[in-house]
């Protein structure tokens, strides 16, 4: 019986102390007497393959020795759902902007591999160390609240303390008010009232391409966006007429984003630097760089933003309810 | 796919079969220890009435329902050999009156259920 002696050590090794002698003396009680049984009806002793197959048929020790623990869980099911609600509001608002632009940064200076952009390398060093640490330290919190939350406490909800339903016609105000707030900042800039701060005597201003032909359409399109912005403050909610007059300042945007990146592709600059202080090569240098990075910017944020946000005022123009997740939110704001 | 399929068919079958069975069990082992028996007796009560139920099953169960009180049990010596009985305490009676009545409500209301399909 060597066998069965080995089974229970292995069932043994994984139970409790308090419990593994009654539990192990009973599954060796149930082993024997299944192995005498089978051996008075056959008239001989078992060999080891058949002692083997009763074996067997107990389960492996682990799952055996599992049987007999109650229900054990870092997080219960009540608690889960707020967990994974946080762990991914977590990675859309921080990790996950922070990889993508991290990544974006550790590309380009190692494309340019020039020692004055190693300021923008290595975002991502710590990424990694920080996702898992926040990982952790969220984990940790949530299996706390979840021992430790009172008997009873999901008894008490009020049916009526839910939130409203949720209009997609309405403009949420506080998205309205940054919106107007960011046009706003933009058109001091444009008309030249605020000025970038001047580092080290460093100007940086749109490149004369830009303030020849494009200052009056740039012009045109930030007072559109600010006003559209300032009616859905006091009349947050879309209407047709609104989705539409919307879509054209949009256009507009699309328009002057793009003739920006080809001028940009076409080898003109977007930026013009002027400096006092600096070597000519080096203001040349940083123009072109600035005027890179302009580009990516509005790559990124005008074309895709401006295209979307065609598409949700298209959707909302005829009647449809506009596309509603967190990509869409980040780059169109909508 | 067929094949996997038909396995992931099995495999809900299983467990909706799993979860089905859950209920059933305690009241089937608690109706059983309504005389006293031993876990290798109970097994073969439960299999000779149609429900068979595996080793690595019962005898956790057994010990769940004694610590909530349903069941008692003593080591005693039989054949020359120790084995724990086990049999249904006053608690366990009174509940496992109240869950028969439970059980023939749901089985007259499934009858009903289903014939109407």
């Amino acid at each position: 019986m060597e066998l069965v002696d080995r089974y229970l050590q292995a069932v043994g090794f994984w139970l409790s102390k308090n419990q593994k002698k009654d539990i192990v003396a009973e599954l060796s009680e149930d082993l024997h007497t299944q192995i005498e049984e089978q051996e008075s009806t056959l008239h001989r002793p078992l060999n080891e393959d058949e002692v083997t197959a009763i074996v067997k048929k107990f389960g492996p020790p682990l799952m055996v020795a599992q049987r007999y623990q109650p229900q054990r869980y870092l997080i219960g099911p009540n608690t889960f759902p707020i967990y994974w609600f946080v762990l991914k509001l977590n990675w859309k608002c921080v990790f996950g902007p922070w990889f993508v632009i991290g990544l974006c940064l550790d590309l380009f200076v190692a494309i340019m591999r020039d020692s004055r952009y190693h300021v923008l390398a290595g975002v991502l060093d710590h990424f990694w160390i920080a996702a898992f640490v926040n990982l952790t330290v969220i984990t940790m919190i949530f299996a706390i609240l979840d021992h430790y939350q009172p008997d009873g406490l999901w008894q008490n909800w009020n049916p009526q303390k839910l939130p409203k339903v949720r209009d997609l016609n309405r403009i949420p105000r506080s998205s309205s008010i940054s919106e107007l707030a960011w046009y706003a900042v933009l058109l001091l800039w444009w008309v030249n009232i605020l000025r970038l701060p001047s580092i080290s005597g460093v100007e940086i201003v749109p490149s004369p391409f830009i303030s020849r032909y494009l200052y009056w359409p740039i012009l045109l399109g930030i007072l559109l966006q600010a006003v559209m912005a300032g009616i859905n403050v006091f009349r947050p909610w879309w209407t047709p007429i609104r989705a539409t007059l919307r879509g054209v300042a949009d256009v507009l945007g699309l328009v002057i984003a793009t003739v920006l990146l080809a001028v940009f592709f076409s080898g003109g600059s977007l930026a013009a630097v002027t400096s006092a202080q600096l070597p000519a090569a080096e203001i040349a240098s940083m123009q072109h760089w600035i005027s890179w990075g302009w580009a990516a910017m509005v790559l990124v944020w005008a074309e895709i933003g401006y295209l979307v946000r065609l598409i949700q005022d298209a959707r909302r123009v005829v009647g449809r309810e506009p596309i509603r997740n967190w990509a869409i939110r980040l780059f169109a704001g909508d | 796919m067929p094949t996997s399929n038909s396995n992931s068919n099995e495999d809900l079958f299983e467990n909706l079969r799993g979860e089905l069975r859950r209920g059933c069990l305690i009241l089937a082992v608690l109706a059983e220890l309504r005389i006293e028996r031993y876990g290798y007796t109970l097994r073969k009560a439960l299999a000779d009435d149609g429900l068979e139920i595996d080793e690595g099953t019962l005898y956790p169960l057994l010990r769940r329902l004694e610590s909530q009180g349903l069941l008692v049990s003593e080591w005693r010596e039989e054949d020359k050999r120790n084995k724990r009985f086990y049999k249904l305490s006053p608690e366990g009676k009174r509940i496992l009156r109240q869950l028969l009545a439970e059980w023939q409500g749901i089985n007259e209301s499934l009858k009903r259920i289903t014939a109407e399909g």
